[in-house]
């Protein structure tokens, strides 16, 4: 291998692979698994070039919206932000960051999932359940939220740690929809009991699927895009919605919103536009992710509870955006210890 | 030494692996200094030093005499224990402790320290093999023959502690900096947080990165206040090597105690990399479901199908990564060493890309690249690679510094009388004396890459790495598909080593 | 004229004085022999001629340019034209290099033109009777093979000044002997000026005009043969 030639043809290599500058830059964290296809389908029928970039899943990922925010103070290169959950994109629009656009194609959509200012639209939502396993427990048992913390299932009981993901969102809703003290009460209850091992602390809704799957704790808190993966694979779970009676659970929308510094602003909305049509709802109920389509209207399979099917919470999402770093340093206090 | 190559040497250095963490440390005010040391932190604190400090024993207990029985004595199969003793520290923690979440019911602290000292002890073991063999013959004869090998093992074990205190410093640092492996263990039973979790909820929970990039300070000045003696220890465990007239000490025979040796290598190989390897093959087969060899060709295929692409991309960019720290690595390693005392003040400078969490790192190469001159590289796979190069650089110059400093001075001292000049010197006579460090190093550098994804998480060429893939994979849980894609990983990163000591007749040296 | 002169040369190695003050001059085209005890300076003395070491005080000068004045070095090593044989057996060859291409590198070293290469490679393997052994290493060779590729490269590059430390330290009686009349033999040849450092003053003796004996870094004797 002669060195010297090696090193400029391959960065020649790099640098003309990538140096054709994209039509759309789109960063997006639903699962690479199903935006995916979406987005190369967009570029298709388009014939736009869309550089996508997704995100993992992970409480050590300090998420895309954070890398939005470094780019956006040295050179904006995100054109769209669709999120899976809502707490960060809120929280960016309270920042000055996103640019109000009222997509034609979001007219259907509820106003609980559309913001007053059009910066950002909900959309192929998630609802917050308990995955239960029915080899250990009859689900007919668990009814509340705060059936999580009953002594009978001490060390059987499971949740993501609240610093990252739905799991952040949903804690810091339950300071909105509670009130203030009673928030406070459930997670200071979830810290303490996961401190002495009563409530075991997965590293994110995938692993509390996989323990209440496995058998390794007999319910814990999760996605109903989890849940459905364990579904799916045949495992014995069901997924109960707690608290039909009482506040209900939460309902975590995907949202879709255009950076005010967008590069590539008729583009962005091209393909805001494109993603917020039902159809694309519909195919994202159908698919494994099983994504609770906002729009009563849209048909969705069997399996996937639509949104008049269980009680959702009725959060401020804008009061919890604009709360979530202070939730979030004192889910930190709490949990970090 | 050429001044002007080393001047552009350490200008690729600061630019690849200081200017991401001075960029980060220039947002930091008086203000955010404050509550860094609060009494949660603290504790969080102490413990995380516990655990290094856990971690690091358990890498000597295990290290030192694994690679005493590996280097120096008749247990069977030696050799073939020997490379294979490398595998641990090849294989993702988390994998490690994934396997042992799922066949044990250790959990906690315990199993964090376990599982971590398990993971670096080849740290240990390769530089105590290596400290072993560059014992003088004639000095272990005249302790045998005093006492028998109980006596030469007591004289010896002075010799071998800077190298094996040297290994298990970076094995103190790799256990601090862990963040997945307590968090994985602990999520069954009481929850035991570390201080990189404290990192990593700061960037969360706080809108100044100013306090972000603060609340990585505690961890960073416990990272280099293990990385300090580190060097001290480098450079008497160099100092006790080779001198003089060497004589190679022979191989000890065990007698009775050989069979009982070959029991505790091979537990400790189950135990570090068998096992997990054994569990990721089992669940690739189909795991708790039965294991079947049409369900683990099938997940290989899918594997493979839906993975090459980016197996290729990360493939590229380790070797990228290796091909750029090498040679910048081998004009600073061999300068730090041949500039005498100036070379042991710089020396610290190299290890600071390794004492800042990676994250600081990743978010630092966004400031620092992501910017309308430099914005195509930032936008390319060089973003990964320069990433990369940056951050691993410190192994090549110190094993560079350490080949060098066993160099003959005479053999660059005869070039120089010859009439070459220092940079045909360094190329034509160093480089090619020093080629198993050379390489050795290259292939850590590509090794680490290969593994690398909390830095490159944060910059546009991550999506495409494998390790990106495998994440994303384990969140949707597809077991089987997962665990094959993490077994390709595997062979991706052993095979480069493993090709060499199959067919090359010279040893590596990867050690700094 | 004198080939070296050394004007109140002093050498320290870890702030202790371990040779001079030296005056010494060496007339050009002489062979002088340094002897004295282990630890007396006299292969600190051969690395400060050749500019490996830099003294604390004193001159070196060649041919009566000036190559260093205190610890400062006016002319490099690689530019004093000066050849030096290690102490040991083939000691500070590269390992990597076969005899032939040792040899070349020191010609490129010094721009000699690819066409006359091949001619000089060929005259200094003649010289010192390696025919034959052009294409093995260092690690190939016995001590004595070694030690006249080093003598070679040595030569490769037409120095005017000789150094040589200890060159037949490792070698049997007759290799000794033979060895040391093949240096002669160059010496007389080329009209080098030879400096030769030994711990035995019988293997060059008989070649030496004049003997000069260190002890504790300092000239205790100097005496014409």
């Amino acid at each position: 291998m002669n060195l010297p030639r090696l090193l400029p043809t391959l960065g020649l290599a790099f640098l003309t692979a990538c140096s054709s500058e994209p039509d759309l830059v789109v960063y997006c964290s639903l699962d690479q698994e199903f935006s995916e296809e979406l987005i190369l389908r967009f570029a298709r029928e388009t014939g736009l070039e869309v550089r996508a970039e997704y995100d993992i899943e992970a409480n050590k990922n300090v998420g895309l919206a954070t890398r939005i925010r470094e780019e956006a103070a040295s050179r904006p290169r995100c054109d769209v932000f669709w999120s899976n959950e809502n707490t960060q994109v809120v929280a960016m629009a309270g920042d000055g960051l996103l640019e109000p656009y009222d997509s034609p194609s979001a007219r259907d959509i509820p106003a609980e999932f559309r913001d007053r200012e059009h910066r950002w639209t909900g959309f192929a939502a998630r609802a917050r359940v308990f995955i239960v396993n029915t080899d250990l427990v009859d689900p007919a048992e668990i009814r509340s939220m705060w059936d999580l913390f009953d002594p009978r299932w001490k060390g059987q009981v499971a949740i993501a740690r609240p610093l990252a993901g739905t799991t952040n969102g949903h804690m810091a809703a339950l300071y909105d929809v509670l009130g203030e003290a009673e928030g406070r009460r459930y997670v200071e209850t979830a810290a303490r009991l996961a401190r002495d091992g009563s409530l075991n602390v997965a590293t994110g809704n995938a692993h509390v699927m996989r323990l209440v799957r496995d058998g390794q704790a007999a319910f814990g808190w999760t996605d109903t895009d989890d849940f459905n993966v364990a579904r799916d694979a045949g495992f014995p779970v069901v997924a109960v919605y707690p608290d039909r009676e009482g506040v209900g659970t939460v309902l975590i929308p995907n949202t879709i919103c255009i950076l005010k510094d967008a590069p590539r602003k008729d583009a962005a909305r091209r393909f805001v536009d494109w993603v917020l049509r039902p159809e694309i709802e519909a195919e994202l109920a159908r698919s494994r992710a099983a994504q609770i389509p906002v729009r009563a209207s849209v048909p969705r399979p069997e399996h996937v509870v639509g949104v008049e099917g269980f009680k959702a919470m009725q959060v401020d999402w804008l009061e919890v955006g604009r709360s979530i770093q202070q939730r979030t340093a004192e889910f930190q206090e709490l949990f970090l210890k | 030494m050429s001044r002007p190559l080393v001047l552009l040497g350490l200008l690729a250095f600061t630019l690849l692996g200081l200017a991401p963490i001075a960029l980060m440390a220039l947002r930091v005010d008086a203000g955010d200094l404050h509550g860094m040391f609060s009494e949660r932190s603290s504790e969080l604190l102490w413990r995380t030093a516990l655990l290094g400090v856990g971690a690091a024993l358990t890498a000597l207990l295990v290290g030192i005499p694994y690679g005493f029985l590996v280097s120096r004595t008749d247990v069977p199969a030696a050799n073939v224990w020997r490379v294979a003793g490398v595998l641990p520290i090849l294989l993702p923690p988390l994998v490690v402790a994934m396997s042992w979440a799922g066949m044990t019911d250790l959990r906690g602290g315990l199993a964090t320290t376990l599982v971590l000292g398990l993971c670096t002890f080849p740290l240990v073991a390769l530089y105590a093999a290596r400290a072993f063999e560059r014992i003088d013959g004639r000095q272990e004869e005249a302790a045998l023959l005093v006492g028998g090998l109980r006596t030469a093992l007591k004289a010896e074990l002075p010799l071998v502690m800077p190298s094996a205190l040297f290994a298990a410093t970076f094995a103190f640092v790799l256990a601090i900096n862990d963040f997945a492996v307590p968090d994985y263990v602990s999520s069954v039973g009481p929850k035991w947080s570390v201080y990189a979790d404290e990192v990593f909820a700061s960037w969360r929970s706080s809108k100044d990165t100013g306090a972000a990039v603060a609340s990585a300070l505690p961890l960073v000045l416990l990272t280099a206040l293990a990385l300090w003696p580190a060097l001290e220890l480098r450079r008497r465990s160099l100092m006790t090597s080779f001198s003089g007239d060497f004589r190679a000490p022979a191989t000890l025979r065990l007698g009775v105690w050989r069979w009982p040796a070959l029991i505790f290598v091979l537990a400790v190989l189950c135990a570090s990399a068998f096992a997990p390897l054994g569990r990721l093959v089992w669940e690739a087969g189909g795991g708790p479901r039965g294991f079947s060899s049409s369900v683990l060709q099938a997940s290989f295929e899918r594997a493979i199908e839906l993975g090459r692409a980016n197996l290729a991309s990360s493939l590229t960019f380790a070797v990228g990564a290796a091909l750029i720290a090498v040679p910048i690595g081998l004009v600073l390693g061999h300068a730090l060493e041949r500039a005498g005392t100036l070379g042991r003040r710089l020396a610290p400078l190299v290890l600071v890309p390794l004492a800042v969490p990676a994250i600081l790192f990743g978010i630092g190469g966004i400031a620092l690249w992501n910017r309308p001159i430099t914005g195509a590289i930032y936008d390319s796979g060089w973003m990964a690679v320069l990433l990369f190069a940056g951050r691993f650089l410190p192994f090549v110059v110190l094993a560079i510094a350490a080949a060098t400093a066993m160099l003959d001075p005479r053999v660059e001292e005869s070039a120089r009388l010859a009439g070459a000049g220092p940079a045909r010197r360094l190329a034509r006579i160093v480089a090619p004396a020093l080629s198993p460090a050379v390489i050795g190093s290259g292939l850590v550098v590509f090794v680490l890459s290969m593994r690398e994804l909390d830095a490159a998480i944060l910059v546009p060429a991550a999506n495409s790495t494998v390790l990106f893939r495998l994440y994303n994979a384990v969140h949707f849980g597809r077991d089987g598909y997962v665990a094959a894609l993490a077994l390709l990983v595997v062979f991706f990163v052993i095979a480069p080593g493993l090709l060499w000591t199959l067919f090359c007749r010279r040893r590596l040296e990867v050690l700094p | 004229m004198n080939a070296l002169s050394l004007e109140n040369l002093r050498v320290e190695l870890g702030g202790k004085c371990v040779l001079g003050p030296i005056d010494l001059r060496i007339p050009a085209g002489t062979w002088t022999l340094f002897v004295g005890p282990s630890g007396s300076g006299k292969t600190t003395l051969l690395r400060a001629i050749a500019g490996l070491v830099a003294p604390v005080a004193g001159r070196v000068l060649l041919a009566d340019l000036v190559a260093s004045d205190g610890p400062r070095i006016s002319i490099p090593p690689e530019r004093r034209a000066i050849g030096l044989v290690f102490q040991g057996g083939g000691a500070g060859l590269w390992p990597h290099m076969s005899v032939r291409a040792t040899l070349e590198f020191v010609l490129a070293a010094h721009k000699v033109p690819r066409a006359d290469r091949a001619r000089r490679i060929a005259e200094l393997v003649e010289l010192v009777e390696l025919r034959g052994l052009e294409g093995r290493r260092p690690g190939e060779l016995s001590g004595g093979e070694a030690q006249r590729v080093a003598l070679a490269r040595a030569l490769a590059h037409d120095p005017k000044l000789l150094l040589l430390d200890e060159p037949l330290g490792p070698l049997d009686a007759r290799l000794r002997h033979d060895l040391a009349a093949r240096i002669h033999d160059v010496h007389t040849r080329r009209g080098l000026t030879t400096l030769h450092v030994t711990h035995d003053p019988d293997e060059a003796l008989p070649f030496a005009d004049r003997t000069v004996r260190l002890e504790g870094g300092r000239i205790a004797v100097e005496k014409l043969d």
